[in-house]
């Protein structure tokens, strides 16, 4: 066994497997060395305080909708590129979005004619020979992953409809195709009203080769400036009266594969516009609408909204009959739930209520990630279970399913919904039944043999190898980890995987096999990180569980709920590449789809931590001028401070003065000396 | 109770009270739908706990904690069961192992670094729970190895089995020389024994084939026609005229009660007469009788 020590300095871990296991009495031990070391699923059980307070139930699609209350106009890479939008403000700001956005020239014709449009000049507006003077600053674009700038540009115009023309310079005309493919350039515009535009799909489960259905609506929201907590939610936020009008300009539908959609729009009901798209493609679709709203005076405002729609294969779904057996399993109480899938792996929860002539109970709810395994009779199955004592059952009682859905592991994505089902398991209810279950031993180790994930082992280790350790964790697409690492103890460990695109469970992976060199662990999350760290804890055993005393998680501008960032980047792929890729844990729908899955428990260890720009009394605050369109203030140019705390978590509150990442208004948060002495001593290892 | 001083460690020897032990002697079939178990119990014989306590286990070393048995029984003794007793503080028990070794050179694994190797939980460097305090026994439904409650503290309690079973102890002669070594095997954690016992169950073994004298005689392997408890073959029942000795005064005596007996001490096979049998057994222990 001394040898195990050494062997950690080049070992490629092998997260060879999974096992479901809760309060862990190990499986048999076999010939097994350290270095086929696995990963334990946890079996997960939530109170039925966690479903009455929406904790672990999904919500509505309408919920997690994407809203926009700016314009993003896109055009092929032409030699003259149009874009029309209408506006009811005097001030406008609009914003080029190319890879080489400086170098075309604007020109400009709100009802008077064409005239060029010439930044610099201290006045606004001024027309002279046909050359339209305005301010403009130069901005960057590196938020979209681009190292060039552009102009951001301020308008006084009159109400109506406008028109920009970019036109491209001849010498540019050779990069038509763009920087990684990029074939479209795009017009930012902003107005600063609140006239809004939500796109959500209809149902959670769209499946690859099926239409499915998009609603359109257009609202005014009361008092934007009433709470600056609100949620982002369409259906939590407070809105003035009914839809507002709104005609569809266009829409776009683009498959994963590159390729695009076809779509039918029909009205649904005044205000709402449902568009049917054809034909799904599997993988996550990038669906762009823009609208006419009308709001409430008869003044029309263009709108835009990107949003990502993931479509599943349609190869999982939750099999007809019976939907549920349960099995007594030494300690455990099994539900098995049939499903027919391709799939090795996936996550599977249902709530669980005791049924009676009087009424019903709610028991709680329990799932976990799980193996695809085979039933009694053959079938595949999903088992999630939980200590019989969760369960106990009155003399009149059944037990049944309810809310029974499976979940892919990459990403979390719902793949199946079922209602309700009976559960018939004569003996096992008669169990429950007994007021003298027998005392509860220490559980069992569940079943190993998932294929997971395989990482490899960095050879320089500081802290040593075996030491409690305290890791700091970057973000999504990160370039490098940021954070300042004189500012912690000598047990900091910097993990750095950069330019990744990763799910929330591959992300926790790969900090579960780059720090099994630790012993234990307490994890500080940056932005995605935190993310991660919470499903790490959530889902699997890992030295995060063997830390402490002290602060298991704690997370730094941590989009919890998702950032209109996600969807955005997706559709700007046309213009400046795909970059990292688009990331369905990171939108809303994504993300709430996501944390319906963690229980309170798991909740109560994250710490979270967000920052927000100064806000000066003079002027236009942000971190970030584009993100800053997209979030709902405060925000710290990609999280915003709703997105950043989780309820049944710990709100360590929001700071002014610091942005998401460097190269923002205000400095990298993830160097404020201050918190990370807080989080530094607050850490457990 | 009684206190050794040796080795500047200190070494208490408890005299506990009798437990009384039972052992599968066998199974025999009967026809296909039942099998008859033997259980033999050990109705002579004792146990005694020797403890050591006090001592640092050093961070990636070794505590070494040499006791000496001497039991307080006399004549021919074996092992029929031994447990161990472990306390301990420290901080991940993954990384310790456990040995106790026997004066012969018989070496138990008592705990082999918990967890390890891991089945996903608890994780590559093993079980990470706080201390120890239980009992290694070969009678525990759960391995040590592969017992890691989740939030239990001490995180190894009650009973539970040892790496390999105590049973290879069993049959060998207790006095002697032990060992209990304790090692830390990873840099950076490290724990205190609050204390170890070793709890030795004893049986007389009189003929020293390594099998308990009442597990001789109710297999056969012994006759005990006195049904003294003690194996004929150690005895001298022939010493009818007890003075030490298997001799004429002796045979003189079964002479004068030849035939028809009951209960009579010449009677050497029990069988209700004195005959050519019970002659037999007297000539077979002639001379001086030394077991008694």
């Amino acid at each position: 066994m001394q040898s195990i020590t050494k062997s950690f300095q080049t070992w490629i871990i092998s997260l060879t497997s999974i096992g479901a296991v809760q309060c862990g009495d190990l499986a048999a031990a076999s010939s097994a060395t350290v270095d086929e070391s696995m990963i334990s699923a946890k079996r997960l059980y939530a109170p039925p305080a966690d479903i009455e307070n929406a904790i672990v139930t999904l919500p509505s699609p309408r919920e997690c909708a994407a809203i926009s209350s700016w314009a993003m106009l896109f055009s092929p890479r032409t030699e003259r590129a149009s874009f029309e939008f209408r506006t009811g403000a005097e001030n406008v700001q609009i914003a080029p979005l190319a890879i080489d956005a400086c170098k075309w020239t604007l020109w400009i014709d709100d009802g008077e004619g064409f005239r060029l449009l010439v930044g610099g000049a201290k006045t606004k507006g001024e027309t002279i020979r046909g050359v339209w003077r305005t301010t403009e600053q130069i901005v960057t674009q590196e938020i979209f992953g681009c190292g060039e700038p552009t102009r951001l540009i301020d308008l006084v115009t009159t109400s109506g409809i406008v028109q920009i023309d970019a036109v491209m310079p001849a010498k540019n005309q050779d990069v038509a195709l763009g920087k990684n493919g990029a074939q479209e350039i795009g017009l930012l515009i902003d107005d600063s009203s609140n006239v809004a535009l939500a796109v959500y799909p209809t149902q959670w489960v769209n499946r690859a080769g099926e239409d499915f259905d998009v609603l359109i609506e257009a609202r005014m929201p009361l008092d934007p400036a009433a709470n600056p907590l609100k949620d982002s939610s369409l259906a939590k936020r407070t809105w003035a009266g009914a839809p507002l009008d709104c005609v569809l300009r266009g829409s776009s539908v683009r498959w994963s594969d590159g390729t695009l959609g076809v779509a039918h729009v029909t009205l649904e009901k005044s205000g709402v516009i449902r568009l049917r798209i054809l034909d799904a493609h599997v993988g996550d679709a990038t669906v762009r609408i823009d609208a006419d709203v009308t709001d409430a005076n008869g003044v029309a405002w263009t709108r835009s909204v990107a949003t990502i729609i993931h479509i599943c294969d349609g190869m999982t779904t939750l099999r007809d009959e019976p939907y549920a057996t349960l099995e007594l399993d030494g300690t455990w109480i099994n539900i098995a739930l049939p499903v027919s899938t391709q799939e090795p792996v996936l996550f599977a929860a249902t709530e669980l209520w005791a049924h009676s002539p009087r009424g019903d109970r709610c028991l709680g709810w329990i799932g976990g990630i799980a193996q695809v395994e085979s039933g009694r009779s053959g079938q595949q199955v999903l088992q999630i279970g939980c200590e019989p004592g969760r369960l106990k059952l009155a003399a009149n009682e059944l037990i049944e399913c309810r809310n029974i859905r499976i979940h892919e592991r990459e990403g979390f994505a719902p793949l199946d919904l079922v209602a309700q089902s009976q559960i018939d398991a004569a003996e096992v209810v008669q169990f429950l039944k007994r007021t003298d279950q027998p005392a509860l031993l220490a559980g069992d180790a569940g079943i190993p043999g998932i294929a997971s994930v395989e990482f490899i082992q960095e050879t320089m280790l500081v802290p040593p190898v075996g030491s409690h350790a305290l890791v700091l964790t970057h973000g999504y697409c990160a370039g490098a980890n940021t954070w300042t690492m004189s500012q912690f103890s000598s047990d900091a460990y910097k993990y750095e995987n950069p330019n990744q695109n990763y799910s929330h469970d591959t992300f926790a992976l790969d900090i579960a096999s780059r720090a099994s060199q630790f012993k234990s662990y307490g994890l500080i999350g940056h932005s995605q990180g935190g993310c991660a760290a919470l499903h790490l804890y959530t889902f699997y055993w890992s030295g995060l569980d063997w830390a402490g005393p002290g602060r298991i998680i704690q997370t730094l501008g941590t989009p919890f709920k998702g950032s209109a960032i996600a969807g955005n980047l997706a559709a700007l792929g046309e213009i400046f590449g795909v970059q990292c890729g688009a990331n369905n844990d990171m939108t809303y729908a994504g993300a709430e789809a996501w944390l319906s899955t963690i229980p309170t428990s798991a909740r109560a260890k994250v710490f979270s931590h967000t920052t927000t720009f100064t806000d000066n009394w003079f002027g236009n605050d942000y971190c970030n001028f584009f993100t800053d369109l997209f979030l709902t203030d405060p925000e710290d140019g990609v999280t915003e401070n709703s997105s950043g705390h989780i309820t049944g978590g710990n709100n360590m509150g929001l700071k002014s003065g610091w942005c998401h990442t460097a190269g923002m208004r205000d400095p990298n948060q993830c160097t404020d000396s201050q918190r990370n002495a807080v989080l530094n001593s607050q850490g457990a290892r | 109770m009684c206190v050794h001083a040796e080795n500047k460690h200190t070494v208490i020897n408890c005299l506990r009270s009798f437990a009384m032990s039972c052992a599968l002697m066998s199974v025999t079939t009967l026809g296909s739908a039942f099998t008859l178990s033997l259980f033999l119990c050990e109705n002579f014989g004792h146990a005694e706990e020797w403890c050591v306590s006090g001592a640092d286990i050093p961070n990636a070393g070794v505590l070494e904690r040499p006791f000496t048995v001497a039991p307080a029984t006399n004549g021919n003794q074996i092992i029929v069961s031994v447990r161990v007793q472990i306390v301990a503080t420290h901080p991940w028990v993954g990384d310790l192992s456990a040995r106790l070794i026997h004066p012969s050179g018989v070496t138990i694994l008592l705990l082999d670094r918990p967890g390890i190797p891991s089945q996903g939980y608890p994780g590559p460097w093993g079980c990470g729970g706080d201390g120890l305090d239980l009992w290694l026994s070969d009678d525990g439904t759960l391995a040590a190895e592969s017992s890691c409650p989740f939030g239990q503290n001490p995180v190894l309690a009650g009973t539970l089995r040892p790496s390999s079973p105590l049973s290879a102890l069993v049959g060998l002669a207790p006095q002697g020389n032990w060992k209990l070594i304790i090692q830390d095997a990873v840099i950076g954690d490290s724990g205190i024994l609050t204390r170890a016992c070793v709890e030795i169950m004893t049986a007389s073994d009189c003929n020293q084939n390594g099998i308990s004298d009442s597990i001789d005689i109710a297999s056969g392997t012994s006759l005990d026609i006195n049904s003294n408890g003690v194996p004929d073959e150690c005895g001298c029942i022939a010493d009818i005229e007890p003075n030490g000795y298997i001799d004429g005064a002796d045979l003189s005596r079964m002479l004068s009660r030849w035939g028809r007996c009951d209960a009579c001490s010449e009677d050497l096979t029990g069988d209700g007469n004195v005959a050519a049998d019970d002659l037999a057994v007297l000539i077979a222990q002639w001379g001086v009788c030394s077991q008694q």
